[in-house]
């Protein structure tokens, strides 16, 4: 990106924006997060308008911000929308280009059918790729899902500009993900709108997220809780599980690779009625099973030399269910879902445990009911979830035996209503989140139960001129009450934003805030170790975002968009742990600058059927208290990730490389500092059509130049490993990229 | 990543020297960091918590320091180290290792590794031999420098939870807390006592109180040995155990040490610096057997909320005494000095957050 520049610089010039830029953007205003509480989805279909054929492989653009591809049966899907106007750009080879102007209301399903007049030019072959040209946004659809060649959650999200994914114990242990340097408790992540963020630690553990079973991945940078409330400080993760109406067929796939991995997963869709009732249905599950252990470097201080990580197999299965009934104006889908893992628990590499267990079962369900009236949508959510970990060690080395146990019960509640006149919408809600928390690694003071809620009001203006230009104002704010909040909390948000023909400029103002956790207010005091029950709520001031997004350009001969973005905010009592006089260490408050730079560039190469990403982050989250100073440890300042995939004699080739900067691991001090490293991967695909279905096959090479070094040094990642895999798909649930 | 800063200001010192005295005889000598500033040769080690490393500097110029990484694991967490000549044993916390240090070439030179657990204290039996002690794992172990192998051997189990190791005439004396495995106490402290070169067990004796952690000869060859007491109790329990010159009989055991007393050293006249993690350092006259200050009126730096807290202390050569300060939100870190005869608070030094283990010497 050529971009670089120091905390203190990044603050210098994020205040030398020239003052005339400043008023235009304050003046004008716009939205883009700042919307309404739900989002929308689209979904409809893409077909020749001279034979009606369905066009397979077709882009599709929503509003300059996500692009999928159509499925086999020219259908495509695309949720977590902002409600709103938006401009929905379809492209295929040998089609003209056409472009619709859709209205989406908050909480919105909307199908469209779409009819390409074919063109005697030939467009590109389109490469599956997933791109962030909406502010602080990515989605990840399902063809990104499945071309990522992720084993879970954590490879999918590692990589991504800003997100850092931390991994504990083997290749499917333990996995948390950050957003712009904050804690992984800072960042919320939701499975169908129910948080997933562990009630002890308020991190969530997306080892735990079957891949297999996900529509879509929306990445949102920086704070949102004017719109999803607590926790959602450094931004959200918000996953959408697979349900009835998404595809309609069926599908089977098988995993295996290195370190003793094996799995499979499958699943199927179908719906039936007509143009007044329709029913649909969804059922699919997974398992997958990994021996874990892996040789490592042993670092100096414990001997060198290689030794085997231990004690890192991992056990997962799950299974989902759906139904949905859609007639005139009503739509109620029902869902459930089941969770089991058991795994080991190694430990750090010198306080290792052979012996160390931890299991997990969770159980939830939930549903959604949409009433529309006009321009009035009233939309409900409602999901209950029961989860229990136990974590036992019969035999650990160098302490006593335990057996601890959490238990969690959420109930979660939103309902809320939007509605539109003329150029501006409305919209206003209630959340609500119930927590029963009990376990044995909580002490005498914790509370039987939390309650939160929520109330959320959001309105946007909207103005558009010529075909393409628009000028977007909103305003939302949002109130937040319960436990461990302490004095109720108002999260503001104001944006503007502009564009035209694609290019756009955005600008917000927004504050967010994170209650402690449970564990950091409460959890039973051990060696070195001590809770914290004085705890601050963690506050996000004056948070600026802007962002500059450049749509598909030729340049070259080839198809180049990039986007760019920066922020800064105050972060008041952000809770780190640091020790006391006898190095016991426990949680305190801490005043924190945050500012940072992310960009990404995308280059479509057509003729040589390939595309090429390049993304780079800079964070900078530094002390702002009179002692303890630079930046806060295990936080690097750079991150970025390339990727490449060429499109070759029928083959899908990918490489894909990150890259983390050096970490700080002292206050304040730079010795001792953990190298930056470079971790790159490579596969390989093809597909193959068989009758109505498809067959593809994979490989690929994780860690290709075999390094060993890791994000944390007391948790070695796996060295280079291999796997294969395979999927058959029948009916319209295919999904990737067709090459051959 | 170890700061040179000495390299290049002696570097420049001798350009300059060269070039002021070119009608001498010669250059002026370069000085080695640990021969100190030709007024004071004074060195002050102390573990630099925040960055796991061992930092050392100059007295009579405290800003000029030489820092000693040790590794950027969480694991490596050490408190306190033991130095004989120019080498130092450093042991490395949860990390379950000892670094051997030369303090000359500024490098770790090699590493002895237990099976696990947590090393503590250590201690020098002659110029090849250490015995360090494993907190967790309730055991000492002993080191050749020269061993072929870097495993920590000739293992002997002592009461649980040793925490520091003293030697003296051929016997080592190791101070366990006597915690069980919930770090609760299981009862008073205990002193085994034991032979390095045969690794017997000599005598086991009790201190007295709870959760000793630190001891030291005096210049009467008795051993006094610092009972700390919980942490946060509702009354004072420190208290220091006074062992006779021949450590085989229970202590005398003097209360009214206050809240939290912890590391201890001794000068050649009898004064002992007992540093609390709660109030100060008081001095104590073992000769008396008499506080000159207690600890209602310990050293400590005024802070808004009464006195700062102190990590460790240690007499300078000249007489002047060096205090730590832990540091923490909302003050840095600091090493005081205090005059060795009035004990006025006459200057301060900014040093790295969490300090701990304070040694002053001279090489």
């Amino acid at each position: 990106m050529g971009v670089r520049f120091s905390g203190q610089r990044g603050a210098a010039a994020i205040r030398s924006v020239p003052g005339w830029l400043l008023v235009v953007l304050v003046s004008l205003l716009l939205p883009l997060r700042l919307a309404a509480q739900f989002p929308a989805e689209l979904e409809g279909s893409v077909s020749d308008a001279s034979s009606g054929a369905p066009v397979p492989s077709a882009t599709v653009q929503a509003g300059g911000a996500a692009a999928v591809e159509t499925r086999g049966r020219g259908e495509f899907s695309i949720r977590g929308l902002e409600p709103g106007v938006l401009t929905l750009l379809v492209t295929a080879l040998g089609y003209h280009p056409q472009r619709l102007t859709l209205t989406l209301s908050n909480g919105e399903h909307r199908t469209v059918s779409v009819r390409l007049v074919p063109a005697p030019i030939e467009l590109p072959t389109v490469v599956a790729n997933a791109r962030t040209d909406r502010p602080g946004v990515t989605v990840l659809d399902r063809s990104a899902i499945a071309a990522s060649g992720s084993a879970d959650l954590g490879g999918l999200l590692a990589g991504q500009p800003g997100l850092l994914v931390e991994r504990r114990g083997g290749p499917a242990g333990a996995a948390t993900v950050s957003i712009r340097g904050g804690a992984a408790n800072q960042a919320l992540v939701l499975l169908d709108g129910v948080p997933l963020n562990d009630a002890l630690t308020g991190s969530a553990d997306i080892s735990l997220v079957s891949l297999p079973a996900l529509d879509s991945v929306v990445i949102q940078r920086g704070g949102a809780s004017d719109r999803y409330g607590s926790r959602a400080m450094a931004g959200v993760v918000a996953l959408y599980s697979r349900r009835a109406g998404s595809a309609d067929g069926a599908q089977l796939g098988g995993r295996a690779g290195a370190w003793g991995e094996r799995g499979g997963d499958g699943s199927i869709s179908g719906a039936t009625g007509g143009e007044t009732a329709r029913w649909s249905g969804h059922l699919s599950g997974g398992v997958r099973h990994v021996d874990g252990d892996f040789p490592f470097d042993v670092p100096a201080v414990r001997g060198g030399g290689t030794d085997v990580r231990a004690n890192a197999a991992s056990d997962q299965r799950n299974a989902q269910a759906g139904l949905g009934y859609a007639s005139r104006g009503i739509e109620l889908r029902v869902r459930g879902d089941w969770l089991s893992v058991d795994r080991g628990m190694p430990g750090t590499i010198v306080q290792q445990s052979l012996t160390a267990e931890q299991a997990q079962r969770r159980v939830g369900g939930g549903g959604n009911l949409r009433l529309s009236r006009g321009s009035l949508n009233w939309v409900t959510d409602f999901a209950v979830q029961h989860q229990r970990a136990t974590f036992v060690d019969t035999a650990p080395q160098f302490s006593a035996p335990y057996h601890d146990s959490l238990t969690a019960l959420t109930l979660t509640g939103q309902s809320g209503i939007d509605v539109a006149v003329g150029p501006v919408s409305v919209s206003a809600g209630l959340d609500l989140r119930y927590l029963r928390p009990r376990g044995t690694t909580l002490n005498d003071s914790t509370p039987a139960s939390q309650t939160f809620g929520g109330l959320y009001l959001s309105g946007v203006l909207r103005r558009s001129w010529g075909t393409s230009g628009f000028v977007q104002l909103s305003a939302a704010a949002r109130g937040d009450a319960g436990s461990g909040v302490g004095d109720p909390v108002l999260s503001p948000r104001l944006s503007v934003a502009a564009g035209k023909a694609g290019w756009s400029l955005a600008a917000s103002w927004s504050e967010s805030f994170s209650p402690p956790t449970l564990g950091d207010l409460f959890f039973q005091e051990g060696v070195q170790v001590r809770a914290n029950p004085d705890l601050r709520p963690e506050r996000v001031r004056n948070e600026i975002n802007l962002t500059a997004t450049v749509p598909q350009h030729q340049v070259l001969g080839t198809e180049v968009s990039a986007s760019l973005s920066a922020y800064r905010a105050d972060i008041d009592d952000m809770i780190l742990w640091t020790p006391n006089f006898a190095f016991v260490w426990s949680p305190g408050n801490f005043d924190i600058a945050r500012q940072g730079i992310e960009g990404e560039v995308t280059d479509r190469i057509p003729v040589l059927h390939a595309s090429l990403g390049v993304n780079a982050a800079y964070s900078d989250l530094r002390y702002r208290g009179p002692v303890y100073q630079g930046q806060v440890i295990y936080r690097p300042h750079w991150t970025g990730a390339a990727h490449l995939e060429v499109g070759l004699l029928g083959f899908r080739l990918g490489g894909k490389a990150r890259y983390v900067g050096v970490r700080r691991t002292g206050i304040g001090s730079g010795l001792n500092l953990l190298p930056a490293f470079v971790v790159a991967d490579a596969q390989l695909a093809r597909r193959f059509r068989i009758g109505r279905g498809t067959l593809e096959l994979t490989a690929g090479i994780d860690n290709l130049f075999d390094q060993r070094t890791t994000l944390l040094i007391d948790y070695p990642s796996p060295g280079r490993g291999w796997w294969v895999g395979t999927r058959i798909a029948l009916g319209q649930d295919r999904q990737g990229t067709e090459l051959n | 990543m170890q700061t040179r800063s000495f390299t290049w200001t002696s570097l420049l010192v001798a350009a300059l020297a060269a070039a002021g005295c070119s009608d001498s005889s010669g250059p002026a000598p370069t000085r080695a960091f640990l021969d100190g500033t030709t007024s004071n040769p004074d060195i002050g080690l102390f573990i630099n918590g925040s960055a796991r490393s061992l930092l050392l500097f100059q007295l009579g110029a405290p800003n000029e320091r030489e820092e000693i990484p040790f590794g950027a694991s969480q694991s490596i967490t050490p408190v306190g180290f033991a130095v004989r000549g120019h080498m130092a044993i450093v042991p490395l916390g949860d990390a379950a290792s000892v670094n051997l240090v030369d303090l000359q070439s500024g490098e770790v030179v090699r590493t002895f590794t237990f099976p696990g657990g947590n090393a503590t204290g250590s201690a020098w039996v002659d110029d090849t031999t250490a015995i360090v002690a494993n907190f967790l794992g309730d055991y000492v172990g002993r080191i050749y420098l020269h061993q072929a192998s870097d495993a920590i051997t000739d293992i002997v189990q002592v009461t649980p939870a040793p925490s520091s190791i003293l030697a003296r005439d051929g016997r080592v004396f190791v101070i366990s807390s006597n915690l069980d495995e919930n770090y609760q106490q299981i009862a008073d402290g205990v002193v085994t006592e034991i032979n390095p070169v045969t690794m017997n067990i000599v005598d086991t004796i009790t201190t007295g109180g709870r959760d000793p952690q630190y001891g030291a000869f005096g210049p009467d060859n008795k051993l006094y040995v610092v009972n700390t007491g919980d942490f946060f109790p509702s009354t004072a329990q420190g208290s220091l155990a006074v062992y006779s010159a021949a450590v085989d009989t229970n202590p005398t055991v003097i209360d009214g040490m206050g809240n939290a007393p912890g590391p201890i050293a001794i000068d050649a006249g009898g004064r002992a610096l007992i540093s609390s993690f709660s109030y100060g350092t008081v001095v104590y006259n073992t000769a008396t057997s008499a506080f000159i200050k207690g600890p209602d009126t310990p050293l400590c730096a005024p802070s808004t909320e009464g006195c700062r807290t102190a990590a460790d202390a240690s007499f300078a050569s000249d007489g002047r005494i060096y205090q730590t300060f832990f540091g923490d939100q909302n003050l840095p870190a600091q090493i005081m000095i205090y005059d060795g005869t009035t004990y006025a608070l006459s200057d301060s030094v900014s040093i790295p957050l969490f300090p701990s283990g304070l040694q002053i010497r001279s090489f």
